[in-house]
């Protein structure tokens, strides 16, 4: 009961977060391959792919979440991008770049990013390690019998 | 197939999917490809800022009587700049220039650089100057790497 209120809880969290991350991206694509840019990473023939695809698999990934069936390949998916954001972040951290993160908004005024972004990211790792781990349960349980 | 191959496959079908029609029927659609290698030039030259190159930056810097702005974040300025600059962050641009604001005159000719072709923080601070009224903006796109190389590494 207490797992699965964790579980519950760990997805509600994820799939809010990755959505509203989404949101803003897809509303100003522009905007979202401005700050692709602007973090020196991507190649440029992929910047503009990567800003209108992007966005939408964090919303198909959080979706996925919610369904049993998609819940670990969701929760491989969200860790997937969690790794290239907090990878991103930490690269451009240590060149010294001092940009917005391009994370959750595309205003102008932004705050840039910091340490505490690998932090944010960090912990929403551990969240989707721990709903992958749930999900894979009943494929660990069956091997077992 | 195994199970979750399928179900990571159809997770980024749907992305794809949903971001080819979104991107096909959206009001703020972009181009599938951009030119990205010269953006920063691209848009300096829209706005009508002067596009200069290494030898006439070198001339800029000779002649003394143009204001050089390094549009960089402190520590990079720090590590090496070109000859004269000021250091103008522009992701704090208004606090940085506003010790020389009383001094200069709106048409005063003035050169912004950041790293290189790669970066946009020359065409930042730029469009910042615009907004301020300054009418004689210089950028040099190429920026510190290509001074720092033609130089030999020396600032």
């Amino acid at each position: 009961m207490m797992r699965r209120a964790s579980v519950a809880l760990a997805i509600a969290i994820l799939a809010v977060v990755f959505i509203a991350a989404a949101v803003p991206k897809i509303m100003q694509p522009h905007e979202f391959a401005l700050a692709i840019y602007r973090h020196q990473l991507t190649p440029g023939g992929a910047i503009n792919l990567m800003a209108v695809y992007l966005p939408w698999l964090e919303v198909t990934a959080a979706l996925g979440l919610f369904l049993p069936r998609l819940r670990a390949a969701a929760a491989v998916w969200t860790a997937l991008m969690l790794v290239l954001f907090t990878g991103a972040i930490g690269i451009n951290l240590w060149r010294g770049l001092d940009i917005a993160c391009g994370c959750f908004t595309l205003k102008p005024g932004a705050d840039h990013m910091g340490w505490l972004n690998l932090v944010r990211n960090g912990t929403l790792l551990a969240l989707t390690a721990f709903v992958w781990w749930d999900a894979r349960r009943p494929a660990r349980q069956a091997a077992r019998r | 197939m195994t199970r979750s191959a399928s179900s990571s496959l159809l997770i980024v079908i749907a992305a794809l999917a949903l971001g080819t029609v979104a991107n096909t029927v959206s009001p703020t659609r972009i181009p599938w490809r951009e030119d990205w290698a010269h953006y920063v030039a691209n848009q300096a030259a829209k706005a009508g800022y002067r596009l200069v190159t290494l030898e006439e930056t070198r001339r800029v810097i000779e002649g003394g009587i143009t204001l050089v702005l390094d549009a960089r974040p402190a520590p990079a300025f720090g590590a090496g700049h070109l000859p004269g600059a000021l250091s103008v962050p522009a992701s704090e641009a208004a606090q940085a220039f506003l010790p020389y604001t009383p001094a200069l005159d709106p048409a005063s000719p003035i050169l912004v650089y950041c790293s290189g072709q790669e970066c946009d923080e020359s065409l930042q601070l730029a469009e910042y100057l615009g907004a301020q009224g300054y009418t004689n903006l210089l950028v040099f796109t190429d920026g510190y790497a290509a001074w720092a190389a033609a130089s030999g590494g020396a600032p």
